[in-house]
């Protein structure tokens, strides 16, 4: 199948969806958190390309890249 | 009937008081209600039978098993008679043996006395009774001489697998009983009257009948009647192996039954914890794929996917694929390389691949076939209870009160689980289904379900929702239970009890009427223990860890956690899903589900492997499969899974293959991955493996070797040697030491051995000082992770939905005779009950395409399109059509999508949006079958 977004971008709106019942900061933060534990860093680095590239990005997941970026991957 | 036969009490052990008898002078202790029978040969007294044994009800119609009891008339059966306290029996007397005599002179007179040349000879009860009860001679004559006979009745070998010699029926009936009360399909009955009694399988043959060859019929006949082909063919076997089967998560103990080194049968171990003696179609019978001449046997290497196949030593084979590993990665970097495990292996070499991945190639990039059937489960249940795995042993459901089946299908995925769970049912058990189908289990002769729930497919979380609902707002929470032992739940309870999760609000998403949801979720909340079962419908979706926590969630409100008959039981579809599970076979999980940034547990591996270890996680199999086609990722090594036929979204899948630089794909058979391979290592099948099974009950069994590994290597010892020569020292002398240092490194395996595990049969994890003897049920006391944990659980529709284009939801299952792509099954007699994967589609749907029975239909999905024939069934729901994955040509896997779970990737693969059309002729065009054709996956 093709898609018009890379499939970090795809896993990492499925995540925001399920957290967005949650206060935005909290819902960032566990964004952040079950990318942190379950993501290979080149795959971070992938969703930090996008960030830097200006794509279109759900809220919930640019801040929750902000905050990977605090414990950047090697 | 079996060779080496397990103690056979007569009849089953009942709970009750403690009384004393004396039988024939030796004074025993029985619970009340223990017959006669059985309390006699509790102290090694055995009374005569043939109607009688331990795995049926007592039945009492062979009449030989009469003994004398002090103070009662006449001469009572052993089978039927209860002790009562001071009863002293004889059962041995003048009286008794002719009696005994008698009976037998009838039984002789009326059976073909061939015993010489007859498949059950020295097998046989009929002819031990004979010589038991001291007969001598037959005053009627036998066989024709004797008049009125059953001789001229004409055997039925239709079955594949076994005979029905009509002429050898003794009609005890335990074959029917069998039947009836053990597998629950009630096939068989006893035909006519008297001397015409006959034992008939519904007036047919047993092909065209409703029997699902489980073989327990044949376990129970005392004669030669119901005998397997192969012993009529092989002989009667000489030995035996104690093993575990290697097809579904029951995990099946089996004895294997040989003569020399030849395999003659399966038959289903009495001791098996799983199992108590029961069996399906495939672990019973389908064993002869690991025989099959298609198996390879040497191994093959080539320098590229499209070269043809050299054989080479196992030197060869293994310098080359190290040689190639480390060019791989001095080139592309660390990470460039990676592994796959899998279900169908040993936990030991399980935990081998995963060793040589963190410490021979230095990365975290292996993951396992789970990942695209339970991973969901190990995340969800490790949210919420704090441990990657089922609560119950398979035993609880006979406590169980009302039994919640939500997408599983136990009567044909779990077979012997499934009939356990129907004896339950039938003993007053209430069930409710959540499944889009009407699976067997909705009606079935003597079950039927109290509430079926047939909702659409990708709404589980909505329905689950919705029944928290019902208990969260209609004073139905077990307070003190949650008060005492969960946390979050205030919460929980703010969350599900807003009107947006009720039945009402929910039915146009779920498509079921919100009174149903209501009562059936008052019937579960109100039952001394509810029991929740749950399989793929589950977990194979984009919410399926969603869902697993809801579920998890509904268990904690009403306090069904931790005891006898309640719990959240995961019904795993590998033999070995749960083991590999727990062997560290996830990239963001060392064995024993510890995160790879935990630095205690990192450390403790680094010292004693001798090396530094990453503590970031690695690449998903999907993960891998993006990262190859980016060209990040450059080798794999694939132990015994094929992905080319097992993974969604099958062209991006073989594009991915395509791209590597190198594939080492460890099997028994050339499979559809192997033809991307550039390295073929011949694997081991079950019967020659050396190691451990773990079922969906953490139950860890012993695969024992029944024979000697064709190939002259374990898979184990393959891997190690690749890791050596990396130069990565890494080297066992046998399975049991990798069991030992499972043990070491893992808190849950503490308590594990060889030699342990030899000692008590089975050990359900965890196993260590605080359970030596294991964990039969978990959470008793506290949870794993402390206080259960409610999580709030949102319904976020599937990125897959029905369109004008693409009407229909597919959704995919597996069937009895069969195991996932087939690939064992399809090359056993297993393929007479099914030749060919069909589509299942309701009237309606079918008539609005003028599509008939067995017409030829594509199905085409934003994927790909491919072809099945159609059966139009009514226990499809309108707008929803099914399909197995069984074989090949299906190619089912075009179609599906790569939609995933949110948190675990696993494929969505239950709901892919289709339009189903009438072929009209001619073969597939380009455009209509895109990528090749081949099965779809789950596990």
């Amino acid at each position: 199948m093709s898609h018009d977004k890379p499939s970090t971008v795809r896993y990492a709106h499925d995540i925001a969806a399920q957290f967005r019942y949650l206060p935005d900061d909290e819902a960032s933060a566990a964004v952040a958190n079950h990318i942190r534990l379950s993501w290979d860093p080149r795959m971070r680095r992938q969703l930090d390309a996008e960030v830097d590239a200006g794509g279109e990005l759900d809220p919930l997941v640019r801040k929750a890249v902000d905050l990977l970026r605090q414990t950047a991957p090697r | 009937m079996s060779l080496n036969k397990e103690m056979d009490f007569g009849t089953p052990a009942v709970e009750g008081v403690d009384v004393v008898v004396t039988v024939d002078g030796i004074p025993v202790t029985v619970p009340d209600g223990t017959s006669v029978m059985r309390a006699a040969r509790m102290v090694g007294i055995d009374v005569p039978s043939l109607c009688a044994t331990d795995s049926m009800a007592a039945y009492g119609s062979c009449r030989l098993c009469v003994v004398e009891v002090e103070g009662m008339r006449g001469t009572p059966a052993a089978c039927t008679t209860p002790v009562r306290d001071g009863m002293v029996v004889h059962t041995q007397s003048e009286k008794v043996g002719k009696l005994r005599r008698g009976v037998m002179e009838l039984y002789i007179s009326d059976h073909p006395l061939d015993c010489l040349t007859c498949s059950a000879n020295g097998d046989c009860e009929l002819q031990d009774m004979a010589g038991v009860t001291g007969l001598r001679e037959v005053r009627y004559g036998s066989g024709v001489e004797a008049g009125a006979n059953h001789m001229n009745l004409l055997t039925d070998s239709s079955n594949p697998y076994f005979d029905f010699e009509k002429s050898k029926c003794i009609a005890c009936s335990r074959c029917v009983r069998a039947c009836d009360e053990i597998q629950g399909t009630f096939a068989l009955t006893l035909d006519g009257r008297g001397f015409g009694t006959t034992v008939s399988p519904g007036g047919t043959t047993f092909m065209a009948s409703e029997c699902v060859s489980c073989g327990a019929c044949v376990q129970a006949c005392p004669t030669a009647t119901l005998q397997e082909k192969s012993v009529v063919q092989l002989g009667t076997p000489t030995r035996s192996v104690v093993t575990t089967c290697a097809y579904c998560g029951v995990g099946c103990s089996f004895r294997a039954e040989l003569r020399g080194d030849e395999l003659v049968r399966m038959v289903p171990a009495k001791s098996g914890g799983a199992n108590e003696g029961h069996s399906c179609v495939k672990g019973r019978f389908a064993f002869g794929y690991a025989s099959h001449p298609d198996r390879v046997l040497e191994p093959m290497v080539r320098e590229s996917f499209t070269d043809e196949w050299r054989t080479v030593s196992w030197d060869e084979a293994i310098q080359f694929t190290a040689r190639r590993l480390l060019e791989i990665q001095k080139e592309h970097g660390q990470g460039s390389i990676g592994g796959i495990t899998s279900s169908r292996t040993t936990n030991e070499e399980v935990y081998v691949v995963q060793k040589m991945v963190r410490a021979a190639f230095g990365n975290n990039n292996v993951d396992t076939c789970a990942r695209v059937c339970h991973s969901p489960t190990g995340y969800g249940l490790k949210q919420t209870f704090g441990e990657s795995a089922g609560t119950q042993d398979f035993r609880s459901v006979d406590k169980a009160d009302v039994i919640l089946v939500i997408g599983a299908n136990p009567t044909d995925g779990h077979p012997v689980f499934g009939s356990r769970m129907k004896q339950r049912i039938r003993k007053g058990a209430q069930l409710i289904v959540i499944d889009p189908r009407k699976i067997d289990l909705v009606r079935t002769p003597h079950v039927e379900a109290t509430y079926h729930l047939p909702l659409q497919p990708s709404t589980n979380v909505a329905m689950v929702s919705a029944l928290g609902h019902v208990i969260a707002t209609e004073g139905l929470v077990d307070e003190e239970f949650v008060a005492e032992r969960c946390e979050g739940f205030d919460a929980w309870r703010e969350f599900i009890s807003r009107p947006e999760h009720s039945p009402e609000a929910v039915a146009h998403i779920t498509g079921v009427d919100p009174e149903l949801v209501r009562e059936a979720a008052r019937l579960f909340a109100s039952a001394p223990n509810g029991a929740i079962y749950y399989g793929l419908g589950v977990t194979e979706h984009s919410q399926g860890s969603t869902t697993v926590m809801a579920l998890a969630n509904l268990a904690m409100a009403t306090g069904n956690i931790g005891r006898d008959g309640v719990g959240v039981n995961p019904l795993r579809g590998q033999n070995n899903v749960q083991g590999s599970c727990d062997m560290g076979s996830f990239p963001h999980e060392l064995p024993g589900y510890r995160h790879v940034s935990d630095d205690t547990a990192r450390g403790m591996y680094e010292a004693l492997w001798g090396t530094t270890l990453l503590d970031e996680p690695g690449l998903r199999i999907p993960n891998m499969f993006d990262a190859a086609i980016d060209g990040s990722f450059r080798a794999l090594f694939v132990q015994g899974e094929d992905i080319a036929q097992s993974d969604p979204d099958i062209n991006h899948v073989h594009a991915a293959l395509a791209a590597l630089d190198l594939l080492v794909v460890q099997d028994l058979f050339v499979n559809e991955t192997a033809k991307f391979a550039h390295v073929l290592l011949p694997g081991t099948s079950f019967l020659e493996k050396d190691g451990t099974f773990t079922n969906a009950e953490r139950r860890i069994n012993r695969v024992r070797p029944v024979m000697a590994s064709p190939t002259g290597k374990q898979e184990w010892e393959i891997v190690c040697e690749i890791a050596q020569a990396m130069g990565y020292p890494m080297h066992y002398d046998n399975a049991s030491q990798i069991m030992d240092e499972i043990a070491m490194t893992t808190p849950t395996f503490t308590g594990v051995s060889f030699a342990r595990l030899d000692e008590a049969g089975s050990l359900q994890w965890p196993v260590n000082d605080d359970a030596p003897d294991g964990t039969p049920i978990m959470h008793t006391v506290d949870f794993t992770r402390g206080k259960g944990r409610f999580v709030p659980t949102p319904y976020v529709p599937s990125p897959e939905r029905s369109t004008r284009k693409y009407p229909l939801i597919l959704t995919t299952g597996r069937i009895l005779a069969h195991y996932n792509v087939g690939a064992q099954t399809r090359r056993t007699d297993n393929v007479a009950w099914h030749p060919e994967d069909i589509l299942e589609l309701h009237p309606h749907d079918a008539e609005v395409r003028g599509i008939s029975n067995g017409d030829t239909v594509t199905i085409t999905s934003r994927a790909g399109t491919t072809s099945l024939t159609a059966k139009i069934a009514e226990r499809m729901p309108v707008g929803v059509c099914y399909t197995t994955f069984h074989h090949p040509i299906s190619g089912a896997n075009i179609v599906t999508t790569d939609n995933s779970d949110w948190a675990t990737n696993c494929p969505e693969y239950k709901v892919t949006a289709v339009q189903v059309a009438l072929r009209t002729g001619g073969t597939p065009s380009a455009d209509e079958q895109v990528g090749v054709p081949v099965a779809v996956a789950g596990h």
